[in-house]
């Protein structure tokens, strides 16, 4: 199995020193990352990514946790951390990465040789682009409740149902998705993996609109649609306990500082804008805001050391999901109030050279309480599973 | 594991058998007078070494670190501590940076021993962090100096072995060092919510020897005692949390345990977070000031974990009681002695707001894009 790469083949990330490596890193985005790019705003676009995604993938900088072996750079989780911390700081955007953080990683563990070899050099070329299939419109907090049907058929399944919030399914070729293998299991039993190329007859994506005005994410509809048996992942009906390892990474990066931190740079720059940054109320709610970031920072910096050292998250990783995306939007509360009614503005407001969007961190900071498992979720699993506090 | 490491881990644990065998939340209902503390118990941290941990190896001292004693003191805070760590840390800090040979010779080998017993009074008004101005004076009278004025929240309450006092010589602002028997010294006690005893102290011609060190070494002094402090409020915070994952686990209403329920389950969560998020805070806290080459950034340091400790210390003891119910609001169960134990270590060396307000003032929002 050859996986294709052009330059770094060689380069054993693992034996350098982590200072050494976090500089290698940094001026890797510096040199290569497009300027115009830097802090967007929302989340790009396939054809506004399409080149940055060309550019790490011919340096086989595309999957950094990915072992050296299928392509990818083989960082130990320390290193890992360090190559997003240098990635967040340069305001470098995601570029379409389920793919790269939830598909290779499955496949890697659970698929088949058969499976690695079809689907991970494509991912890795940006060939092939993945998206979601998890949520339902009566699958979402309760995730273990999907409906979605896969019926198996001969040699294929024949998939029935509905998907919902799939992140930019509109630019994916292909979705990982959970479907029901069993009607009559346990809730958590019968579920499955699949992979779907989103090609085959039967589906409809239809993209829909946010509360910001961009087509973020999409309903999938599935009717009568044939998928190749030979495309569940791992065994049949236990998909959901796979799909909850993926979770629990994932919730560190959902915390992680750099919402509230470029949030509260937001802030001081309107703040200077209005001629309100003298004001000695506003200055000791600032003050107040900055020690939050400066705390959510010494939480992240607690467990991105557990990860650093080693170790394996545990359920207590919600509280940074909770804390990370909370202090966002009191941040991104305390930028509509001090615009006033610079509020009333749809867009970017007359203020600066630029303009200023006051609304922008105002809508992100909607669904960051909900994305990833909503923080109330968040809270029934550290009170049960952290605090041991008795179920009802 | 790392020596270091390894070292912090048997302080703790020798300060975890402590606490497990000597104190207790109900240790904290008896007024201690004169001084605020009981005198046997004091001698029994002592030969723990406690009050050696700052003082220099070569006075007699461990010549630990701040975040050392932090470690110590979160476990002593668990069960509540009755005890003058923190304000006899808050001198030797001071006596270490800013006296000179003769007086640190004499002084920390016997606080050291425990048997010492110094204060720092720099507090004039009841509400407010230090300022730029002092009202109590420093005369000099030839190579000695008499100070006069009144000083605030003095703990330990009494039986000082001396006083540092902050004083203005009107020009610049300075520390001396007043014996504990000099004339010219009245002092009243001031009980606290928690039966703890701090003092108002007048001088009038008090004779006084001034320290080299001055505002500066002050303000080290109180970076130090104000992250000690947190240290202590993050102990109470663990006390007062275990307690109540207890209660909720074996308090039964409506046939089920009270901690089943979500409303209560979730407030439970953000407790649990301000424990955490105060240990976080602190940790990096202390790292910033003990890197920290300017008393400035030791106090913005020491602001930052105070702010979080004093907030969360509140918010977990006042949800306490909320979460006990009516036997919360009695004065027999323990419970509501964290609650005023928390609203005095709150207060001490600035709350919440004051800490956020000298934060504010150490920084400024700045525009962080090119704009006129």
């Amino acid at each position: 199995m050859t996986y294709p790469r052009t330059q770094g083949s060689t380069t054993d990330w693992t034996r350098m020193d982590d200072a050494a490596f976090r500089a290698a890193v940094r001026e890797f985005f510096a040199r290569h990352y497009p300027e115009n790019l830097r802090y967007a705003s929302a989340r790009l676009r396939l054809d506004e990514v399409r080149d940055w995604y060309a550019t790490l993938s011919e340096h086989g900088w595309i999957a950094p946790s990915w072992p050296q072996e299928y392509g990818g750079m083989g960082l130990d989780p320390g290193k890992h951390v360090i190559f997003v911390e240098e990635q967040e700081a340069h305001g470098v955007a995601r570029v379409p990465d389920h793919g790269i953080i939830m598909v290779g990683p499955l496949l890697i563990q659970e698929g088949t040789d058969e499976q690695r070899a079809r689907y991970l050099p494509r991912i890795l070329s940006g060939e092939e682009i993945w998206c979601q299939g998890y949520s339902e419109p009566g699958a979402g907090s309760d995730l273990a409740n999907v409906r979605t049907a896969a019926v198996r058929d001969g040699d294929d399944y024949i998939v029935n149902g509905q998907k919902t919030w799939s992140t930019l399914a509109q630019d994916g070729t292909h979705m990982f998705m959970l479907v029901r293998t069993d009607q009559d299991a346990k809730k958590q039993e019968g579920i499955s993996f699949l992979l779907v190329d989103m090609t085959t007859p039967g589906i409809t994506v239809r993209p829909m609109k946010t509360l910001a005005g961009h087509e973020e994410f999409c309903e999938v509809f599935f009717d009568d649609v044939r998928v190749p048996a030979a495309n569940i992942v791992g065994e049949v009906n236990r998909g959901w306990s796979i799909a909850k390892a993926l979770l629990t990474f994932e919730r560190l990066f959902l915390g992680s500082p750099k919402l509230a931190q470029s949030a509260l740079s937001r802030l001081g720059t309107l703040a200077v804008l209005t001629g309100q940054n003298d004001d000695p109320v506003f200055r000791e709610r600032f003050a107040g805001l900055e020690m939050d970031v400066a705390d959510l920072n010494a939480l992240y910096r607690h467990f991105s050391g557990i990860v650093k050292a080693g170790g394996k998250l545990g359920p207590d990783i919600s509280l940074q999901k909770i804390y990370g995306t909370e202090t966002f939007s009191r941040i991104a509360d305390a930028i509509v109030e001090i615009a006033g009614t610079g509020a009333m503005i749809g867009g970017r407001a007359p203020l600066g050279d630029d303009g200023f969007d006051v609304l922008a961190a105002f809508y992100n900071a909607r669904p960051a309480t909900i994305y990833g498992g909503t923080n109330e979720i968040q809270r029934n699993i550290v009170a049960t599973a952290v605090l041991d506090l008795p179920r009802r | 594991m790392t020596n270091l490491s390894e070292d912090r881990r048997m302080l703790v644990d020798s300060a975890r058998a402590f606490a497990e065998r000597h104190l207790s939340p109900d240790l904290t209902r008896k007024q201690q007078l004169p001084a605020g503390y009981d005198p046997t118990l004091w001698s029994g941290l002592a030969e723990l070494g406690v009050p050696a941990m700052l003082v220099p190896e070569d006075m007699g001292g461990l010549g630990l670190t701040l975040s050392d004693l932090a470690a110590m003191l979160t476990e002593l805070g668990k069960p509540l501590l009755p005890l003058p760590v923190v304000p006899v840390a808050f001198a030797t800090l001071a006596l270490v940076h800013g006296a000179d040979k003769d007086l640190r010779e004499r002084l920390l080998p016997a606080i050291a021993a425990g048997e010492a017993l110094p204060a720092v009074a720099w507090q004039e008004q009841l509400a407010g962090l230090p300022g730029t101005t002092v009202a109590t004076t420093a005369q000099e009278n030839g190579d000695r100096w008499q100070l006069t004025g009144t000083k605030s929240m003095v703990l330990p309450a009494a039986d000082w072995t001396g006083l540092i006092v902050l004083a203005s010589d009107g020009g610049e602002q300075g520390l001396f060092w007043v014996e504990g028997d000099a004339a010219g010294i009245a002092t009243e006690p001031l009980a606290g919510p928690d039966d703890s005893l701090s003092a108002t102290v007048t001088f009038e011609m008090a004779e006084a020897i001034r320290l080299p060190g001055g505002r500066d070494v002050f303000d080290t002094a109180l970076a130090g005692a104000t992250l000690l402090a947190s240290a202590e409020l993050l102990g109470l915070i663990h006390g007062a949390m275990d307690l109540t994952l207890d209660y909720l686990g074996t308090r039964k209403q409506f046939g089920t345990a009270i901690g089943a329920f979500q409303a209560l389950q979730h407030r439970a969560v953000d407790m649990h977070l301000a424990r955490v998020l105060t240990g976080c805070s602190l940790e990096t806290a202390l790292e910033e000031a003990e890197c920290a080459t300017t008393s400035a950034d030791r106090l913005r340091a020491a602001s930052r974990a105070k702010a979080r400790a004093s907030a969360s210390a509140l918010q977990v003891t006042k949800e306490a009681i909320q979460m006990h119910g009516g036997i919360g609001f009695t004065d027999e169960h323990v419970i509501g002695r964290y609650l005023k134990r928390a609203l005095v270590l709150q207060a001490w060396l600035g709350n919440a707001a004051e800490q956020r307000r000298r934060y504010a003032a150490m920084s400024r929002p700045r525009s962080t894009e090119t704009t006129a």
